[in-house]
């Protein structure tokens, strides 16, 4: 297997191995899954990223049981019942931990420093959460169902979305909401996830003031050259 | 024929709201609410544990 | 030092933390995360479970508001209902919201054509049988001609407002010039009523359906599920986006979004819809390109919720 720049006048380097380096260069396994953290993470409110993340597992394992048995299991049994339950909490809690997660992170600038495209992905990821919910809503097959289709097929219809995606049509509804908006809110998280763990943490305000003598580091310095 | 669960606290009589102005919003969104801002108080205010002084030497 | 040197020295300045590190687990975070979730949302779905209100069908609506059933119909025949006059992507009898000159709901076009009449009434009493005067009639209303027709639905209509419900769930009206309606609106009752007109209206298509456009927009043009979601505090004048059946937390998330349904001018617009969008459209794109908006990004630096947050940080210094 190759590594490293081909030599002179050797064949173009294999895409594989392109990707390969690009990866490993932006994310190193020591970056990707690494063992320390700054000394200035030391709050509550960083952990409501990572409640975010579990909250979304366990959306994601509840509606899986859901499709199990199909739309309309969960009507006429207790265990159904129990999962549609777990699923219409966790999401509930989604929301709650996330809205705080997105407080922290205001309050904080954590777009600071080349962080921009990870408050970016953050905020589409919450926004194409809302419509996951809404066809999660949509596909109940219950009254709740019938009103939120019947009212909000009017906003879709006023801008013209309507004409292809129609929230009375359980069908479509049923797929955007199992598989195409999870695939995407997952892709966001993702995208999201990694570009904390490439950038890090955002480091605190400067006070204003006489700078302070800086604190000595306690690590080698390695990541100079890995991080961007 | 749809399920009739057997719940410990029973959510299922119509949502008591609070009206104020124009506004109206459930009790059930108000403590959701409420809770997020007290949750994220406690977020910023509790002391986190294990933390060590910065540059300890591993 | 001006506004923009401040913020790129700043954001130099936080691109690399070269101070102290501490250990720190992730996965191990991630696992017991994971498990308060786990158990947090288990015990909310002991404690509560979840709502689970029944779908009104459309022969539960005719057996238990006969008047308001066949009313429906009457408004679905003579084009008077909302979903009659919708326009697009329904059909063309309405021009749709607008802003400004953006007239999207229109040039989208009419993708599920529904022709209220047909679809809703005459092709539904078309399938019946057993009933020898009923295809008589039908063909009788449809060869009149508009003005012939709009007679009988108007007497009709208007009988209706003083109809009492008789015995079976069938409905009786003064007796008046009603023409072949006399006989297609009682048999398309207790079609309703037998249950027929759900299926009729789902599979009129194919025999694979999933696509109830059809049966909801006739559910809605009546008081049905109004009614139930007026109890349920579900309508739009009681924020009713925000909530949910039963007393359960519904989408709190959405509490900007039918804010502005509230208060004016949006409150009394009939492109209230289109406006609401526009304005959180505008909203959310602010919302996402936050660092780079100046004033907005700036205020974390005021706002001194940071000072608590990096308190232990600021006290190592």
């Amino acid at each position: 297997m190759s590594s490293g720049a081909p030599p002179e006048g050797a064949a173009p380097k294999s895409w594989t191995v392109a990707l390969r380096e690009r990866a490993v260069a932006a994310l190193p396994p020591e970056k990707l899954l690494a063992d320390e953290q700054p000394s200035y993470v030391s709050s509550w409110i960083y952990v409501f990223g990572v409640l975010s993340l579990a909250s979304l597992g366990v959306i994601i394992a509840s509606g899986m049981i859901l499709a199990l048995k199909g739309p309309g299991w969960w009507h006429f049994t207790g265990v159904g019942h129990f999962f549609n339950s777990v699923h219409l909490w966790s999401v509930e809690l989604f929301f709650f931990v996330m809205v705080i997660h997105l407080w922290g992170k205001y309050l904080m600038a954590a777009w600071r420093g080349g962080r921009v495209r990870t408050w970016v992905t953050g905020a589409v990821a919450f926004l194409v959460a809302i419509p996951c919910t809404l066809t999660g809503y949509v596909s109940q097959q219950n009254f709740d169902a019938q009103w939120i289709s019947t009212q909000a097929k009017d906003s879709m219809n006023a801008a013209g979305v309507g004409s292809f995606f129609n929230l009375t049509n359980f069908g479509q509804m049923y797929s955007y909401h199992v598989l195409l908006l999870p695939l995407a809110v997952v892709g966001l998280v993702v995208a999201h996830v990694l570009l904390v763990r490439k950038h890090g943490v955002v480091p605190p305000f400067e006070l204003p003031g006489p700078a302070p003598e800086p604190v000595a580091s306690n690590r080698p310095a390695v990541d100079a050259e890995a991080s961007s | 024929m749809f399920l009739v669960m057997a719940v410990i606290i029973d959510l299922s009589h119509p949502a008591q709201t609070v009206h104020w102005h124009f506004f109206t919003m459930s009790v059930s969104n108000i403590v959701v609410i409420v809770l997020m801002l007290v949750v994220f108080v406690l977020a910023i205010t509790l002391p986190f544990p294990g933390r060590r002084a910065a540059g300890r030497s591993r | 030092m001006k506004r923009r040197e401040r913020r790129a020295r700043e954001n130099e300045a936080a691109r690399q933390w070269n101070g102290g590190y501490r250990p720190y687990d992730l996965v191990r975070e991630f696992a017991i995360a994971t498990g308060v979730v786990l158990v947090l949302t288990v015990v909310l779905a002991i404690v509560f479970s979840s709502p689970d209100d029944p779908p009104s069908t459309i022969k539960q609506w005719s057996r238990s508001d006969p008047v308001d059933f066949v009313t429906t119909a009457v408004s679905e025949l003579d084009g008077s209902s909302t979903t009659a006059g919708y326009g697009p992507p329904y059909n063309h009898n309405g021009e749709g919201q607008q802003i400004w000159f953006v007239h999207l709901q229109k040039w989208l076009g009419v993708s599920h054509p529904i022709d209220t009449a047909k679809d809703f009434v005459l092709a539904p009493l078309s399938a019946i049988t057993g009933q020898p005067a009923l295809p008589g009639a039908v063909s009788a209303y449809r060869s009149a001609g508009a003005k012939q027709q709009a007679a009988w639905t108007t007497a009709y209509g208007s009988a209706l407002g003083k109809a009492t419900v008789a015995a079976g769930d069938s409905i009786s009206i003064p007796a008046g010039s009603y023409g072949p309606l006399a006989t297609m609106m009682p048999s398309l009752l207790s079609f309703a009523q037998g249950g027929g007109l759900d299926g009729a209206l789902l599979t009129s298509r194919q025999f694979y359906q999933t696509d109830y456009t059809k049966p909801l927009l006739f559910m809605a043009d009546g008081g049905v599920l109004a009614s139930r979601a007026k109890a349920q505090h579900l309508l739009g004048t009681q924020w009713g986006m925000m909530n949910e059946t039963g007393s359960y937390p519904g989408q709190v998330w959405l509490w900007l979004y039918t804010f502005w349904y509230q208060i004016k001018p949006f409150s009394t617009s009939p492109n209230a819809d289109i406006l609401v969008l526009a304005v959180m459209g505008v909203l959310t794109l602010a919302f996402v390109l936050v660092p780079l908006l100046p004033g907005i990004s700036d205020l974390p630096r005021r706002i001194p919720i940071y000072k608590l947050i990096w308190r232990d940080h600021y006290r190592s210094l």
